[in-house]
């Protein structure tokens, strides 16, 4: 047995845009007419717009791997879903599929309103390749999954969409593919029906089945996927780890920065004359500033926007750079939800007499506010920071930031009397993911995904309980009553 | 979570495709499989077939209530009225057997023919949701209405054979042509119906044409009058319609007695071998990036 389960070779797949030619009675004739007149008939079809969808797309995936597919939308994931799948043909190259490939480009193919859902589920399974005797033996199971049983043999129109949508599940997560091929299945239904559907994935995932998952979620994929391909323009723009993919993409997708410089300059007191970021990203290491050591300047976003050349600050204070930091105190762009996540925020003091304080506002992907920090030594609110650069850095504990994008907004405040001396909207983001098979998290052995904006772990404080009722109930009146 | 996930002990691995025990190797390339690839998948998906069959059966049996009996009062009525027709005009027909049963016997053909045509021609886009999301031989789409459509010949047996013993018509020897002549009937539907999706993906002109020809087709063909009919003339041309052999074989073969015009139907079969070549071969050309013309 080879270990390669799909070995794709310069996949290629080229579409026209605009009017569409084929056969008919028009482009029939017209051919026909041109072809007297000696000109070449394909010549209407040469002037339509075509595009590759796909465009020389090597890779291999072995057996057991996970590959998560991630890309805009027209990037071709799904075009390369339909031609593993046999559902279109490429254009040029090829590929070899060892083992049996179920692709679940949509649950409930082929579903027919008018059968009962037993017919159903026979034509479904059949059309995704199972025998009769096999969908026998599996039928018991397939219902029982769905709880439709005493439905079985009404017609499938009389189902509500959410039974529907369940009996189409249960018979794809009843295929056992060797090779799965998931096209953003897990985006239709309900909530508890996508959970499901990851409950199911997450079976397979840990029977060792090989995977092929397009999806927008990229929650989904840092956590069933070992490997991430991103696709860009029908070309392969990045292949590895799906952490390190996941993080490129969402820093290029959502224009994440995970490390920003406004000014840097030797004599801050120079305030008007301030250079530009570019001049460090420009290699002039005379200019760098040895206290941003390690802000690589490929590892900075240069955005070149009139507003993002402007240092953020007034004539009490500027904010010179923010970056996000490991435990290690190297540059970190995400986080799992175990780890300690550093915001390391530089500021240089221009005159002092004002009391300077970062503050940090954490917020969710939709800009829901998460919570608010604010330093809070009270040896450094005690006395104002003297004229200088200062670095600070936050630390966010383990276990507190559910999965997903935070976007941080950093501020420089004085606290009395109030005001604000700068602050960036989403000046830094990160994304915090989970591995797979990290059971010691707030999730614990539950494969769902928790909901809410925060995840912390909590101590939980079990005994057994000895006493009667009433000692029980007297033990709570007391602890009530102090 | 693994008490409701079916774990590898409750589901077996015995499926099909590995067909020489090893594992199952696919190929993807541009052309897309070979004629031998495709026939031999056929019959690896033969249970898709069966469940499509009867998918459609029941579709056609359950939108209307009155479907079965639908299948039999459409040539039974159509048989009333051309009976009270010749009835009441005389026309000479030329049909030596008794009118009723010569038109109920060529309508349940001709009925036959006009439906597993018509929903072969249109299958593609009845089953555009498949095509675009699953791989499966995509013969399979026009062989399956095809195959379906029999049921109502199967149906019409009914009142024929009660019309048979009626006016005391029993079958000969010729019988054993009768499944020869069935397959025939189902390779020409599927021919036409291969060719006209193969054409009308995109224009759906091809397919009123052909509605227009196969409501034509009932007067162009020996459904309601004998060839003899015909005048000695037109006779050469009128016999190039590979339906006139068709018809005149089920009757010999159901009637004894009635007379087999053999070349008649040699011409028809080499015809209807013929169409179904050149139908399959223009589907296979346009099976291709048929999912991308969808």
């Amino acid at each position: 047995m080879s270990t390669v389960a799909i070995s794709a070779r310069g996949i290629s797949k080229q579409y026209s845009r605009g009017p569409d030619g084929g056969w008919s009675v028009h482009g029939g004739v017209g051919a026909l007419y041109r072809a007297l007149r000696g000109q070449s008939a394909n010549e209407p079809r040469a002037k339509r717009d075509k595009f590759w969808a796909l465009d020389d797309v090597s890779f291999e995936v072995r057996r057991g791997e996970r590959v998560g597919i991630v890309g805009r939308n027209g990037a071709g994931k799904s075009t390369l879903l339909k031609v593993l799948s046999r559902v279109v043909f490429p254009t040029r190259g090829a590929a070899t599929i060892r083992g049996r490939l179920t692709s679940l480009l949509e649950v409930g193919t082929g579903f027919n309103e008018n059968l009962s859902g037993r017919e159903n589920v026979y034509l479904n399974a059949s059309i995704h390749g199972l025998s009769r005797a096999e969908i026998d033996r599996r039928i018991d199971d397939i219902v029982e999954f769905a709880g439709v049983r005493p439905f079985l043999d009404t017609a499938v129109k009389r189902y509500s969409s959410g039974m529907q949508m369940r009996l189409a599940f249960a018979v794809a997560a009843h295929l056992d593919p060797d090779i799965l091929l998931l096209d953003e299945v897990l985006s239709v239904g309900d909530l508890s029906f996508q959970q499901k559907c990851l409950e199911r994935v997450e079976g397979l995932v840990s029977e060792g089945r090989t995977l092929l998952f397009v999806s927008h979620s990229l929650d989904a994929i840092a956590r069933f996927c070992n490997r991430c391909i991103w696709l860009d323009e029908g070309k392969i723009r990045q292949d590895g780890p799906a952490e390190r993919v996941v993080e490129a993409y969402l820093e290029a997708l959502a224009n994440v920065r995970s490390a920003r410089l406004w000014g840097v300059n030797n004599g801050f007191e120079a305030a008007e004359a301030r250079p530009s970021v570019l001049a460090l990203a420009g290699a002039s290491p005379d200019h760098a500033d040895p206290s941003l050591e390690g802000h690589e300047p490929v590892a900075v976003s240069l955005d070149d926007s009139p507003q993002s050349m402007m240092v953020p600050g007034d004539d009490d204070t500027r904010l010179v750079g923010v970056r996000l930091l490991g435990e290690d105190r190297r540059p970190r762009s995400s986080v799992a939800v175990d780890e300690t996540l550093g915001v390391e925020i530089t500021f240089d003091v221009l005159r002092t007499g004002k009391n300077i304080q970062p503050a940090l506002h954490f917020k969710g992907a939709t800009d829901q506010y998460l919570f608010v920090v604010s330093y809070t030594d009270p040896e450094w609110l005690r006395v104002p920071p003297a004229v200088g650069r200062h670095i600070t850095t936050a630390w966010v504990p383990p276990h507190l930031l559910n999965v997903g994008i935070t976007h941080v907004t950093v501020a420089l405040n004085t606290p009395d009397p109030f005001q604000t001396h700068c602050s960036v909207d989403r000046a830094v983001s990160f994304n915090v993911y989970e591995r797979f098979g990290d059971d010691d998290t707030a999730r614990g052995l539950y494969g769902r995904d928790f909901p809410g904006a925060v995840r912390p772990r909590l101590r939980w404080d079990t005994r057994r309980s000895v006493g009667d009722a009433l000692a029980l109930s007297g033990a709570a009146e007391g602890h009530v009553n102090r | 979570m693994s008490q409701v996930l079916p774990t590898s002990a409750t589901v077996d691995r015995s499926g099909p495709p590995p067909p020489s025990g090893g594992e199952a190797v696919t190929e993807i390339r541009p052309a897309g499989p070979g004629f031998g690839v495709v026939l031999a998948e056929l019959w690896q998906f033969r249970h898709l077939f069966t469940a499509l069959v009867w998918r459609n059966v029941r579709i056609e049996f359950d939108a209307t209530r009155l479907g079965s009996a639908w299948a039999i009062a459409r040539p039974i009525l159509f048989t009333l009225v051309f009976v009270l027709f010749r009835g009441f005009s005389g026309a000479n027909t030329y049909v030596e057997l008794p009118y009723a049963l010569y038109v109920f016997s060529g309508l349940v053909l001709w009925m036959y023919f006009l439906d597993a045509a018509t929903s072969s021609a249109g299958a593609i886009r009845l089953d555009s949701a498949l095509l675009t999301k699953v791989y499966y031989p995509r013969l399979l789409t026009p062989l399956v209405p095809v195959v379906a459509s029999l049921i109502s010949i199967v149906i019409a047996l009914v009142p024929l054979v009660a019309m048979m013993i009626w006016f005391g018509i029993r079958p000969g020897w010729m019988i054993v042509l009768l499944p020869i002549v069935l397959v025939q009937a189902v390779a020409l539907a599927l021919g036409v119906g291969t060719l006209v999706s193969a054409v009308s993906i995109e224009n759906r002109d091809w397919e009123r044409a052909l509605a227009f020809l196969l409501s034509l087709g009932l007067w162009l063909s020996p459904v309601i009058y004998a060839p003899d009919m015909i005048p000695g003339a037109l006779r050469g041309i009128y016999h190039l319609n590979p339906m006139v052999g068709l018809l005149m074989a089920f009757r010999a073969s159901l009637f004894d007695g009635f007379p087999l015009p053999i070349w008649d139907w040699v011409y028809s079969l080499v015809m209807s071998v013929c169409i179904l070549a050149l139908g399959v071969w223009a589907f296979r050309r346009t099976e291709a990036n048929l999912a991308d013309r969808l």
